[in-house]
This record gives structure tokens, C-alpha cells and sequence, in this order.
């Protein structure tokens, strides 16, 4: 079956006074149509990069090499104008941070409306109309007054439903949501998953949900690839990871996944050390200096991920379940 | 206490700007030619040669930039004229930059109340328009040069004194303050031996800027015939000369104009390329 | 549901822009009397320095215009008037008032004034932007240096220069003289009056344009879709301009003290003249004329700058 959005050897580079990091490195993942891909890893994994890359929307100084497929086209350097067409409309992104991710000085119907006056060519009017039922999708009570509103007037968890709301104006095929619950409360956090996955559901969407938190991802996704310093460790069907995790950074982000029920919350366990720089190529694992299972071999040699080619519909545990480790957990 | 390993990076990153490099070798060529001016050329300032009135450049007589009406040489009175802006634009700044300094250091370094008290000052006086203050009380009560240098000097310090205080507000929190003050050191010593060092950066960055404004004022002053007087010359009573005479003589005013026009670029160009090397924020 | 909105806001305003005004009065009071009471204190009077007057005819011209009487009773003679829309006569230029001087050159200066300033905003801010957008390139680095050499340089210079090299050299505008009505006579005063805050403002929109577009919700508008130039029109260019109305105010000092000598070289019969020479002449009334109607432009230009920050930014409240 045709992926609906293939990313192939990724590499993103950036060009810094003190070096060029290489932020993504050789990422390879799809998503079918309907799916959801959780991207997993801490915070300078590359994992928001990768797609920030998808998107068009890196920095000036990026430099991104590699193949990326939407809907069987290649979009990878497209012109802006090109990429105009599908992005805000079939593919779309929504931001980890709705406090700075809505523009200040523009009321929450013109932000929304606005996407479909530029893509679908509508009349404003049209438009604020269709943003107003969205909004009622999105479970944004007061819809209408909510509209003539400034996002300083609302609060961060509606701040997200309008941010999700106006990704989905366009019935696009592909979300890609970065974090989306992050800055908000707890409680705030299970409603918009919640509404992620009602909307998945009703519109048929295939959905990214990247995130630092296995258990929030977990839940939600189809397939989980793990990054570690721009690359993918292992990857996995979503119910999968819990009990067969097989990369020890999987087993340490798993170790430290906050488990909301515990009551000593005091004790979180964390990582030990730091992500290695990614300004140097490390001949070998580059998660080695904080792993307890590395060997001599991790030092000197750089694993692959044991299966190149990974599909989800054909997944069953055992058999592709692919980890970039010299001395994998064996479930 | 501040490290050298900054002061080399700065001159490192100092050295990599064009710009800034070029204004300081056009401040400092000036600066010697306005000092060395009077020995080079025969010509004294004051001096009239009625058989060369208003001349073009030439080399007759050594009038290198020619003569205005009078037949003084201009070479020797535009020299005579920076000397004179840069002279006033030194003393005048110098007079900013204490004020500014003591006045922001004491704010940032007492706060609270008196911080407050002191802030709220400034910030009303840097919402008057300062220059008409100046050339009103300077036309009402005559212009003598103490006058100019304190009029100029007092207008230019809240700049200064805003940064100042800033830096000494965020230096107040610093490890290396508390522990001074724990061993029992003076309030005085204090802001003598660690604060002051440490707002060197910015202050070096403002001040440069704030000489600029000066010569700037100053040469608007004389321009208006508020500031020097005949026949002594300065760059802004030069240009006003000058700018009668455009049609019929007009390097009486581009000579001047060109040295004030390159003074003040320079100056700015060296703040902006200091401001970049000891990395200071602009606030 | 809007029109509401809209009246509400209408009220809003109308009741702070009352609120403002009448707090606008007690300041103006007392630079009014700081002003006059700085002035009469100064050495001279007005009709010293007309050529050897006999000291009988000084006496005389003294009691008509009520110079002889205690400074108290003059003080509360001219705020009566005052209050009364009188500025008084012009000791110097006697047969004209203050108030019809400052109506004859008004126009000229108020021309000037506000197109150097629409053209620093509107050319400050599209080379910022300009420049932003090329960021660490060529042309940003070009206008960049533009923006140094414009701030450094004063329009006593710079007018002066282009009145050479485009009135005498080229021939192409009139280097000074004023026409009623002739755009030709004001391009170079009006350029060069507009240059420091222009290269400023510049300068400031680029450095907050920068940060601005590196903000997440420029990158939200982008990854809506939008074309490059509605992103910045529309999300980007409010935002950035937030500092720049903050140097309104100065930028309004630095054209009203450029407009002293713009139009002194220029030949232009505004009123920038009145100030220094008013002063000179001891023409009190005509300098209290004066200082009177440049503290209220900077007054209301203080006012229109609380405003233009509650336009740009609806988190501003105006109370």
C-alpha cells in the first residue's frame, strides 16, 4: 500500500558559527493513510526537526538532503509556491506551544478564517463561518464569542483546540502534531489527546504525534520510532514498546515516563549524562556513554537498524522490530 | 574580576569588523591632523590675507583648502574646528558619562525605593525634549564655553545612566558581590572594586556613542551661533559660514562638512563595532 | 454582536482620550510658567538692544506693553489672556500678534514636519523590513551602512549637500525659496530633516523584524500556507513595529530641532525661526507662543503614541 507520507534518509544540517550540527541523521519512516506514527525522544533528539523539514519551515541555515513523499510527490525542495498548496491545507502541523503559536495582534476567527481564504479561495465571510463550526468540532464552547476573541483572552488548553482546529479547516490528510500537550495541565494534556483521537477518527487522519512522553504516545499510535541524536534506535507497533522495548535508551525513556498514578513523584527516575554533540560524528553507538550495557564493539562500531525496511501492516512482534543496538534487551 | 579571555575574544571579534576598524583609523588620523594641524601649515587660523579672499583649493600660499570671505585659510580653520568639537565633545562627554555612571551605579546598587525614586527621574527627563531646554536657557543666558560644556554634558548622561544601572542591578546578584558583601566590605569599596569593573563593557559601548551625540549637539549649537564664537572655529560655526556661500564658494562648506559627516560616522561605526565585540545588548 | 463591540470601543477611547487632555493641562501649566518666569529672568528686555533708544522712548514702550509693572502682575495678565486664546502682541515684529505669526508660518513648518515624518516611518520601516528579510546578505549589509551614515549625519549638513549636488550642480530642484504650494521647494528640506529618524527607524524595525520572524507564531503562519508576503504584512509587521512607536516621541524632537535650521537654510517662512531669534530678541510673548505649541505637539505625540500601542497590540488596555 502507497505511504502517505514517505521520509526517506533524512539528513538536516545546520550551519553554526561553531560548527554544523547534524541535528537529523539518515531518518527513514512512513506513514500510511489513517495511521498514527509516534515519534519519540528527548528534547534535541532531532525528532522535532525532522518534520519542522517536512513542513518547509526550518531555519534559513538549514541545510536538508534526503527524499520526502507526500501523496506520492516528491516535496523536498519545492518551491515555496508548491509547497503553499499542500501545507496548511492537506498537511498540516500543529505547534508545541499555543501560548506563542497564535499570532497577538489578530482575533481567532480572522487566524482561522484566513486559511481558508488563502487555500480554498473562499470569501471571508464563507470562511469565518466554516471556522466557527470547526470551533464547535473542536469542542470550543462559546464558539461564537470565542471567535471575536484574541488568544490572550483564552486559556492554553483552548489555545490548542483552536491551533488543532484550524489545522483540520482543510480536511488535510496528514497532521503532524510536535508536543501538543507539553505546556498545558494535566488534565488539560488527556482532553487533547482525547480530541485527537475523536477527530482522527471522524476525519480519517493519518497523524505524527511527537512527542518526549512514551505513555501519552503509546496510547494513540499505530507504530512508535525512538530517536536518539538525530537518528532512529528502534521501532516499534505502539502496544509493542511497553513489554518488549528493546534499545536500552527505550528501556531508560520507559523508566522514566512519569507514571501519574505513583505518589512519590520526588523520585522520578532520570537519564544519566548528556546527548552527545551533535557537531562530532561518533564512529560508533552514540548513545554508548550513558548506556550500562555497552561493550567495546558499541565504541568502535555504529549499529544499523536491524531491519531495514519497516511496514507496519506487516508487523508482528517478533519479526520486524527493528533496533539499532549491538546488545538489545530480548524479550 | 572581569576575565581577559573576554577582553580577547572581543578584540578578536573587534578585528573582524570592517567597519569598525575604519572608524577608528579615520577618528584617530583626525584626531592627529587637528593636534599636528598648526605645524604642517604656515597659515595661523585667525589670520586674514586679503589678496586671497575665498579662493578654491590651491596650493598658492599654502591655502590647501582655499580661504572663506575673509581670506583665513580654511586648512588650518577646519583643523582649528575639529580640534575645537573634539576637545568639547570629550569634555562634555566625560561630564555625561560620570553623571551617568555614578547616577545609575547608585540606583542599581541602593534599589528598592531609592532605585525607584531615581529611575522614575530619568525616565521623565529623557521624555522632555532636553535640546530645546538647552538652547533656550543657552540663548536667555549668554553662551560662554563652561556654560556649553555643562548644557551639552547635562542633556547626555540618562542614556548612561539607564545602562548603567541595568548592568549593576544584574551584577548585584552575582556570587562574587554577596560574598564581598558577607566579608564586611564598605558599600563604597563595594561599587569601587566590583561593580565598576564589571559595567566596563557597556560603558565603553555608550560612551563612544554618547561623544558622537555630543560633537553632534555641539556642532548644532555653533551652527545656531549658540555655541563657539568668532573667531574662534568649530565644525558647526564652519558649516554655517559655509552654507551662505554654497553657490559662489561651496568648499567653504564641504570642507568642514565632510570632516563632521566622517567624524560622526566613524564614531558610530566604532560604537556599533564595539557594541558586537564585548556583545552588549541594546535595550 | 460587532457594532456593539465597536461602540463599546468608541466610548472606551473617547473617555480616555478626555481623561488624557485634561491630564495634558497641569503639565502645560507649569512649563507655561517655568517658561515665563525662566525668560524674564534672563538679562535684557526687549527693546535694549534696538539701536540707543532714548531711555524715555525704552520708558514708554516699557509702560504700553506693561513691562514696567511688578512680574506677578504680568504673569497673571498673560495667563488671563491666555485663558482667552490671546498669545499677545510680538514685542519685535510690532505690528503683527503672536497669534498671527504663528498662523502665517504654521503652515510651512507643519507641511514640512509632517511629510519628513511620514517619509521616515514609511521609508524607516520598508528598509528595515527590506532588510530583515535579507538578513546577513549584501543588500542588508548596504542598508545597514545607509542607516549608520544617516543616523551620524545632521540635516544642517546634509541639507546643504544636496542642495550642491541637486540644486547647483544638477539643476534639478531649487536649492532654497519657498512657493506656495510647490513640491519642488520641499523634497530636499524634507529629506533631509527625515534622514536620522528614518535611518533609526530603520534600524530598529530590522533588529525587531529578526526577532520577530524567528517567533512561533510567524512560524505557524508559515506553515499555514501562506504566500511570504501576507505572513509578514499580516502576522510580522504589527508586532515589529511596537519599538518603533516608542521612538515616536524623539523622532518628533529630532524633526522639530532639525526644522530650526532645515528652514534657515532652506529660506523657508516657517516659524522655526521664532524660537532662537524670539529668545535672542527677548520677544517674550512670541517665544511663550512657541514653547506653548511645541509642548502641545509633543504632548499629543505622547497621546498618539499610547493609542498606536493599543492598536498594535490588543493586550494593551488604555485606562
Amino acid at each position: 500500500m502507497q505511504p502517505v507520507l514517505n521520509i526517506k534518509q533524512l539528513d538536516v544540517k545546520f550551519k553554526q558559527s561553531t560548527g554544523v550540527v547534524h541535528a537529523v541523521r539518515q531518518v527513514t519512516l512512513s506513514l500510511g493513510l489513517g495511521e498514527c506514527l509516534g515519534v519519540v525522544g528527548e528534547s534535541g533528539s532531532g525528532k522535532t526537526q525532522a518534520f519542522m523539514a517536512v513542513m518547509g519551515i526550518l531555519e534559513k541555515n538549514a541545510l536538508v538532503q534526503g527524499s520526502i513523499q507526500f501523496e506520492g510527490r516528491e516535496i523536498l525542495g519545492a518551491s515555496p509556491t508548491t509547497l503553499n498548496r499542500i501545507r496548511g491545507a492537506k498537511l498540516t502541523m500543529v505547534f508545541q506551544d499555543p501560548m506563542s503559536s497564535l499570532t497577538p495582534h489578530l482575533t481567532i476567527g480572522t487566524q482561522m478564517a484566513e486559511v481558508l481564504v488563502v487555500h480554498q479561495k473562499e470569501s471571508w465571510g464563507n470562511a469565518e463561518r466554516a471556522a466557527l463550526q470547526m470551533l464547535d468540532q473542536v469542542r470550543v464552547p462559546e464558539a461564537a464569542r470565542r471567535l471575536k476573541c484574541y488568544p490572550h483572552e483564552l486559556s492554553g488548553g483552548m489555545r490548542q483546540r483552536v491551533m488543532i482546529g484550524m489545522s483540520l479547516l482543510c480536511k488535510p490528510s496528514v497532521l503532524i502534531a510536535d508536543e501538543p500537550t507539553t505546556a498545558l495541565d494535566v488534565t488539560v494534556q488527556a482532553q487533547i489527546i482525547k480530541l485527537l483521537q475523536e477527530m482522527r477518527a471522524e476525519l480519517g487522519l493519518s497523524l505524527v504525534l511527537i512527542s518526549h512522553d512514551l505513555a501519552i504516545v503509546s496510547g494513540l499510535a499505530d507504530t512508535i520510532a525512538v530517536m536518539y541524536a538525530g537518528r532512529i534506535v528502534e521501532q516499534s507497533s505502539g502496544g509493542n514498546i511497553f513489554q518488549h522495548a528493546k534499545h536500552p535508551y527505550t528501556v531508560a525513556l520507559l523508566k522514566c515516563t512519569s507514571d501519574l498514578a505513583s505518589p512519590r513523584l520526588d523520585r522520578l527516575p532520570t537519564l544519566q549524562g548528556f546527548p552527545p554533540d551533535l557537531t562530532q560524528e561518533l564512529p560508533g553507538c552514540d548513545f554508548a556513554a550513558r548506556c550500562s550495557r555497552a561493550s567495546e564493539i558499541c565504541r568502535r562500531v555504529r549499529p544499523e537498524l536491524s531491519a531495514a525496511t519497516f511496514e507496519y501492516r506487516s508487523l508482528d512482534a517478533q519479526s520486524a522490530h527493528p533496533v539499532a543496538c549491538h546488545h538489545p534487551y530480548e524479550s | 574580576m572581569v576575565l581577559p579571555g573576554i577582553w580577547a575574544d572581543a578584540a578578536r571579534r573587534f578585528q573582524s569588523g570592517v567597519a569598525a576598524k575604519a572608524g577608528l583609523v579615520v577618528i584617530f588620523s583626525l584626531a592627529l591632523l587637528a593636534i599636528v594641524g598648526p605645524w604642517i601649515n604656515p597659515n595661523r587660523f585667525d589670520a586674514l590675507d586679503w589678496a586671497n579672499v575665498a579662493v578654491a583649493p590651491t596650493f598658492q600660499h599654502a591655502h590647501w583648502f582655499g580661504t572663506d570671505r575673509l581670506g583665513r585659510d580654511l586648512f588650518v580653520r577646519a583643523l582649528a574646528g575639529t580640534r575645537a568639537s573634539l576637545l568639547i565633545g570629550l569634555f562634555a562627554s566625560a561630564i555625561s558619562i560620570i553623571i551617568g555612571i555614578s547616577y545609575g551605579a547608585v540606583a542599581g546598587y541602593l534599589g528598592g525605593r531609592i532605585d525607584n525614586l531615581m529611575m522614575r527621574s530619568v525616565e521623565i527627563l529623557s521624555g522632555l525634549p532636553l535640546v530645546f531646554f538647552v538652547i533656550f536657557v543657552t540663548v536667555l543666558f549668554g553662551h560662554n564655553p563652561y556654560w556649553l560644556f555643562v548644557s551639552i554634558g547635562a542633556v547626555g548622561w540618562l542614556t548612561m545612566a539607564r545602562i548603567v544601572r541595568g548592568q549593576t542591578l544584574s551584577l548585584r546578584q552575582r556570587e562574587f558581590i554577596e560574598a564581598a558583601i558577607a566579608s564586611g566590605a564598605s558599600t563604597g569599596r563595594i561599587i569601587y572594586k566590583h561593580v565598576i569593573p564589571n559595567l566596563l563593557g557597556p560603558v565603553i559601548v555608550y560612551a563612544t556613542l554618547t561623544v558622537s551625540q555630543t560633537i553632534l549637539f555641539e556642532s548644532f549649537l555653533s551652527f545656531l551661533g549658540l555655541g563657539v564664537q568668532e573667531p574662534q572655529a568649530s565644525l558647526g560655526t564652519l558649516i554655517s559660514a559655509g552654507a551662505g556661500e554654497m553657490e559662489s564658494a561651496p568648499w567653504i562648506l564641504m570642507i568642514p562638512g565632510i570632516i563632521l559627516a566622517l567624524l560622526l560616522t566613524s564614531l558610530n561605526f566604532l560604537g556599533d563595532g564595539l557594541r558586537d565585540a564585548l556583545d552588549v545588548k541594546e535595550r | 454582536m460587532s457594532i456593539a463591540r465597536a461602540i463599546d470601543t468608541l466610548i472606551l477611547m473617547s473617555r480616555y482620550l478626555f481623561k488624557r487632555l485634561s491630564a495634558a493641562i497641569p503639565t502645560l501649566f507649569i512649563i507655561i510658567t517655568a517658561a515665563f518666569f525662566l525668560i524674564h529672568a534672563a538679562p535684557g528686555g526687549p527693546f535694549d538692544q534696538e539701536q540707543r533708544l532714548p531711555s524715555q522712548i525704552v520708558a514708554n514702550l516699557d509702560t504700553a506693553f506693561g513691562l514696567n509693572q511688578p512680574l506677578s502682575v504680568q504673569y497673571v495678565r498673560y495667563m488671563v489672556a491666555l485663558a482667552h486664546g490671546d498669545f499677545g502682541p510680538s514685542f519685535k515684529y510690532k505690528d503683527y500678534s503672536v497669534t498671527e505669526l504663528i498662523v502665517q508660518g504654521l503652515p510651512v513648518t507643519a507641511t514640512l514636519g509632517v511629510l519628513a515624518m511620514l517619509v521616515a516611518l514609511s521609508f524607516g520601516v520598508m528598509m528595515g523590513t527590506f532588510a530583515a528579510l535579507r538578513h546577513n546578505t549584501a543588500p542588508d549589509q548596504a542598508t545597514m551602512l545607509l542607516a549608520v551614515i544617516g543616523i551620524a549625519v545632521p540635516s544642517f549638513v546634509l541639507l546643504p549637500f544636496l542642495g550642491l549636488i541637486f540644486g547647483i550642480y544638477l539643476h534639478w530642484l531649487p536649492v532654497a525659496g519657498w512657493e506656495s504650494g510647490s513640491i519642488r521647494h520641499l523634497i530636499l528640506p524634507v529629506f533631509a530633516l527625515a534622514l536620522p529618524p528614518m535611518s533609526a527607524i530603520a534600524r530598529l524595525t530590522r533588529s525587531n523584524m529578526l526577532e520577530v520572524l524567528r517567533t512561533p507564531y510567524v512560524r505557524t503562519a508559515f506553515a499555514k500556507g501562506l504566500p511570504r508576503y501576507l505572513v509578514i504584512i499580516r502576522h510580522a509587521l504589527k508586532p515589529a513595529l511596537v519599538p518603533v512607536v516608542g521612538f515616536l516621541a524623539p523622532a518628533v524632537a529630532s524633526i522639530l530641532t532639525g526644522s530650526l535650521v532645515v528652514e534657515s537654510i532652506a529660506g523657508l517662512p516657517g516659524i522655526g525661526r521664532y524660537l532662537v531669534q524670539g529668545a535672542l530678541n527677548r520677544d517674550y510673548s512670541l517665544v511663550l507662543g512657541m514653547v506653548i505649541l511645541y509642548s502641545t505637539v509633543l504632548i499629543l505625540m505622547g497621546l498618539v503614541v499610547d493609542l498606536l500601542y493599543a492598536w498594535l497590540d490588543p493586550r494593551v488596555r488604555l485606562n
